[in-house]
């Protein structure tokens, strides 16, 4: 699965479809863990885990140095977040950190395009006076803004993947979109069981094995 | 630049002392919003709940610092919202007290009205919620569908239904906007108790600010004796749009408070949980509280305008906008000094960036502020000379 489709595949199914199919396409049974070995992942993708991904190589995995984090909630059910403990182990072959990087910015932009269709779909929906808050020039305009960012990733994103760098840059991107896009929801997309809940677990996704933009090891 | 008195400085000190104990709850009240009731005792909760109460009603009010408050200026209430809201906005929204709908009882309640409202509050720990939304009507509460129609025998009767009522499933009394006939002036606000038939209200589970306990209220008939109809005594126009105006100006400010509460403590966490910043990580997190520093100044001019012309609160409207991106900036940016997971590992951090994406929509959302924001420019009142 490359970013592309880890992006239409978000968009039609969703998060947790679509990270239990980047999952299950990785070469190998591995806890997929970012630089401080942190990981969310749908529970069933937790069993059987035979590798790690730590200190930038595929490892094999300790089961007693995986400590639970807790869950991440979705509209779906709650995600599993971990973080790996164990020692790294003696140098395996490196693991394919960028393309992670890359797959999961694809899904999340899916996520964030679907939310763009699903404010597009509400504001049109709801009135101030006789015309639609879709009308509002405002609102064209914070949705045109929003639908730029998410072309411009998506084209960063399409064919060969950028470097890590960029990634995490594009990471905060998509982030910064789905804010925009989320305060034209109003108070709707603020509640547990609602759009933005998938926003709130897809930041988490992002800080799970990016963190802040800014941030220097 | 402005500079606080003797007395909200004395304020400021007092609350921000009280806000440490709200950091040790507020995780607890997040994931659960009944733990308020087992923190009646905290003192920030004990103010808030006699705040908005007018010194007739409260004579014996204890005093902070040798000095008395009740909360009845826009600038002292952004003073306490600042402190409290950077201790825990969860439990600011949760406690007990007239809150918003404390505001407007003193612009529109006749006395008997007041001595009910302020009677139940002054008796037992009482919660209050104001409702204005609908499913339907957010931003555009003019077009309002709850109706208050007359039984046939005196009283009225609430019919429709609500949304996003902070504190709706919790409290005894509130306040209900509806209509009680066709067109602009139509509006009408009464109070409300929650015990009467017909009245029911769910929480709303939400992602942040869950201490605030969301709520959805039917009003299935609720009945409502002609006497708690609010401003009966003033004419329609006042008690309708103009006393909603006024209250919102009022209470603007300090919604922006809560803004800028919740930015600086994630600001402040970073320097209690980084004790080493680089060089860089220092000058960044610098930048950030000189931001905040700034959004304090507008909301400081904000608050004290509102105090001179509650009419004008375009400035109010600015400050409000302002302050709440700070948040979802100054929340966001915590993160970089953390490092990935930060929001698995650091379950205060997360909790802040979850709360600053709720202050957006109290109050009125950024779009109509500013909105709100340009008819001050256009108007001249935004207070540019
Ligand atoms: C934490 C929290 C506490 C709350 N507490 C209360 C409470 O106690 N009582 C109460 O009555 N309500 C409360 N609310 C509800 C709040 O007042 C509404 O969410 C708010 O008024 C916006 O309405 P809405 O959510 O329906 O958004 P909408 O009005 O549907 O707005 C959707 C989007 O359209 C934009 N928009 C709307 N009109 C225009 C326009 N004319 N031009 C351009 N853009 C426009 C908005 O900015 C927004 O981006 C609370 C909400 C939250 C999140």
């Amino acid at each position: 699965m490359n970013a592309d489709q880890a992006r239409r595949a978000a968009r039609a199914h969703g998060l947790t479809a679509t990270l239990t199919t980047m999952h299950d396409t990785l070469p190998e049974r591995v806890l997929p863990c970012g630089p401080s070995g942190c990981c969310v992942l749908p529970e069933p993708a937790l069993h059987d885990v035979i590798g790690v991904w730590t200190a930038g190589t595929v490892a094999v995995l300790d089961p007693a140095a995986v400590e639970r984090l807790g869950r991440v909630e979705t509209p779906d059910g709650p995600l599993a977040a971990v973080r790996y403990r164990g020692a790294p182990g003696p140098a395996g072959v490196p693991a394919p950190w960028s393309d992670w990087l890359a797959r999961l910015a694809g899904l999340r932009l899916g996520l964030s395009e679907a939310l763009l269709d699903a404010t597009v779909a509400h504001l049109g929906d709801r009135r101030v006076g006789d015309t639609p808050l879709l009308l509002q020039q405002l609102i064209k305009g914070a949705l045109a803004d929003a639908v730029t960012e998410q072309i411009e990733i998506k084209i960063q994103l399409t064919g060969t993947p950028p470097p890590a760098e960029s990634l995490v840059a594009l990471h905060r991107q998509i982030t910064m979109t789905d804010r925009m896009l989320l305060r034209l929801l109003g108070a709707s997309g603020f509640t547990a069981d609602g759009p933005g809940a998938v926003v709130n677990a897809s930041e988490l996704l992002a800080d799970a094995w990016i963190g802040g933009e800014g941030w220097v090891p | 630049m402005i500079e606080l008195d003797d007395r909200l400085g004395t304020a400021r000190v007092h609350a921000r002392d009280w806000a440490r104990d709200l950091r040790g709850t507020a995780l607890e009240l997040d994931r659960d919003p009944d733990t308020v009731y087992r923190c009646l005792d905290n003192p920030a909760v004990r103010h808030l709940s006699r705040m908005l109460i007018p010194e007739r009603w409260l004579p014996d009010r204890t005093l902070i610092g040798g000095y008395r408050f009740d909360g009845m200026t826009a600038m002292e209430r952004v003073v306490f919202a600042e402190e409290i809201a950077a201790g825990d906005a969860g439990m600011l929204l949760a406690s007990p007290g007239a809150s918003l709908s404390g505001v407007l009882i003193d612009l529109l309640a006749d006395q008997e009205q007041k001595e009910w409202f302020y009677g139940r509050l002054l008796a037992a720990p009482t919660w209050t919620f104001f409702a204005l939304t609908e499913p339907d009507h957010g931003s555009d509460a003019g077009a309002m569908g709850t109706a208050l129609d007359p039984d046939g025998e005196g009283g009225l009767l609430l019919r429709g239904a609500k949304r996003y009522i902070g504190n709706g499933a919790r409290a005894q009394v509130g306040v209900v906007f509806a209509r009680d006939r066709p067109g602009p002036l139509g509006a009408t606000a009464v109070l409300v108790d929650t015990g009467a038939p017909g009245f029911k209200a769910e929480p709303i589970p939400t992602i942040g600010l869950r201490g605030a306990q969301l709520s959805a209220i039917t009003l299935d008939g609720v009945p409502v004796p002609a006497a708690r109809v609010l401003g009966r005594h003033l004419s329609p126009t006042r008690r309708g749009v103009w006393s909603g105006v006024q209250m919102f100006n009022r209470l603007r400010p300090g919604v922006a408070a809560i803004a800028l509460g919740i930015a600086r403590s994630a600001h402040d966490y970073v320097a209690e949980q980084r004790s080493s910043l680089s060089k860089a990580e220092r000058l960044r997190w610098e930048r950030t509280g000189r931001r905040i520093d700034g959004v304090r100044q507008l909301i400081w001019q904000a608050a004290a305008i509102v105090d001179a012309q509650p009419a004008n609160g375009h400035l109010a409207s600015a400050a409000k906008a302002r302050a709440a991106r700070l948040a979802e900036e100054v929340t966001l940016e915590a993160l970089e000094y953390f490092g990935p997971g930060a929001r698995l590992t650091q379950p205060m951090l997360d909790k802040l960036i979850r709360d600053a994406r709720g202050v957006e929509f109290m109050e009125g959302t950024g779009n109509i502020q500013r909105l709100n924001t340009f008819q001050g420019l256009v108007q001249g009142k935004i207070g540019r000379d």
